[in-house]
């Protein structure tokens, strides 16, 4: 690699390292401090905290109408500043959160509660190599986008109950969309070169897990976890379990029967609860079974007759508690 | 009242399982997902053996 040195260099000297992000930071921080920018952010934070875009006018300019040269006036001043500094000090890294994938690039430019708004970048040369996607996936959010450069193709993927559609859509600089994300995925399927795209979203929902869907005849292939926190408190709970931990039944009880965490999860509490503790774990699982309205009900009912069947001496716990 | 103790791995799952947070990778960065951890290799490479020629 021809970076060796260039690596080197920045190893040996601290100080470089310091002045290869110095000139990012101070972008950063002026481009903040414009006053335009200033609203936005300001706005964004009444975002995250539930305000609707439409009462948001800084915000809603960037995603709405006319919005190409807004949302365009907003970036173009940071990226002028960076795409200099970083041709200047190739190895200085962007100071916000970045990704790259395969053919899109992620720059996440404010995140707060269950907001982010992104820039995102996508490259049309390596999009072309990654075959048509076949599936779409789905996951509670509302999500603006608006194309701020470059033009292409792609799909606006519908789902209405159990059928599935896809209609075409032509991207162009300016286009505005505004979609519910468990309802309409946007797919992506040509880009002419390169394009940039704002997006905002919000997620909600948290406990509906994503879930993806076959394009062709609409059957749902996977799903998983539409949120961190719930994968992290699934993990928490067979760490749990593993460890034996018999004094945390009655949190796994809780949990297994607060419906506001997704099935997943209050399904591997209950199963924890029932390992670690017969007695709490049974008493939970009769209450899951008999509460109606429950998603969990019937196969809490199926697992509570089949232990029955299994463990006979299970009903006196029941008649003790009644 | 002696209660029977219930090994975990005899209690099915639900229908459909649910994966973790992020398994639902796009096709797209699944599949070059195999450079990423060379491109780290190198890097980590470099910076511990800065002074061998490349």
């Amino acid at each position: 690699m021809q970076s060796g040195n260039q690596i080197a260099a920045l190893q040996a000297d601290p100080g470089l390292q310091i002045a290869a992000q110095d000139g990012l930071l101070t972008a950063l921080a002026a481009w903040k401090a414009t006053p335009q920018v200033a609203a936005v952010f300001a706005e964004f934070d009444k975002f995250t905290a539930g305000a609707a875009l439409p009462d948001l006018p800084n915000l809603a300019a960037l995603f709405g109408g006319e919005c190409a040269l807004d949302a365009q006036a907003f970036v173009a001043p940071l990226l002028a500043v960076w795409a200099n500094c970083l041709g200047k000090q190739p190895f200085g890294v962007v100071p916000m959160r970045h990704h790259a994938g395969a053919a899109m690039a992620n720059l996440m430019l404010a995140s707060g509660a269950t907001c982010m708004l992104n820039l995102v970048a996508v490259d049309g040369v390596k999009l072309g190599t990654v075959p048509a996607a076949r599936t779409a996936s789905f996951a509670p959010a509302e999500v603006w986008e608006v194309v701020l450069q470059g033009s292409g193709s792609g799909r606006l993927v519908e789902r209405r109950g159990e059928a599935i559609m896809a209609h075409p859509l032509e991207l162009t600089a300016g286009l505005a969309l505004g979609r519910e994300a468990s309802r309409e995925a946007l797919l992506l399927d040509r880009v002419d070169g390169a394009m940039l795209m704002l997006r905002l979203q919000r997620r909600h929902g948290a406990i509906q897990p994503r879930r993806e869907y076959a394009l062709d005849d609409g059957r749902m292939l996977r799903q998983a976890s539409a949120t961190p926190a719930e994968s992290r408190h699934e993990v928490a709970v067979a760490l749990i379990g593993r460890m034996g931990r018999k004094d945390a039944a009655p949190l796994l009880a809780e949990i297994a029967r607060d419906e506001n965490h997704g099935d997943s999860l209050r399904w591997q509490a209950l199963r924890e609860c029932l390992g670690l503790d017969t007695r709490t774990g049974f008493w939970t699982l009769t209450a899951i079974a008999r509460a109606g309205s429950d998603t969990l009900a019937v196969p809490a009912g199926a697992l509570r007759a089949q232990l029955l069947e299994t463990y006979p001496q299970l009903a006196e716990v029941e008649l003790c508690h009644a | 009242m002696i209660l029977p103790l219930i090994d975990i791995a005899s209690l099915p799952g639900l229908d459909t399982l649910t994966g973790i947070f992020g398994s639902l990778m796009p096709k797209a960065d699944f599949e070059a997902s195999g450079d990423e951890i060379v491109i780290l290799m190198a890097f980590l490479y470099e910076l511990l053996y800065p002074d061998v020629p490349h």
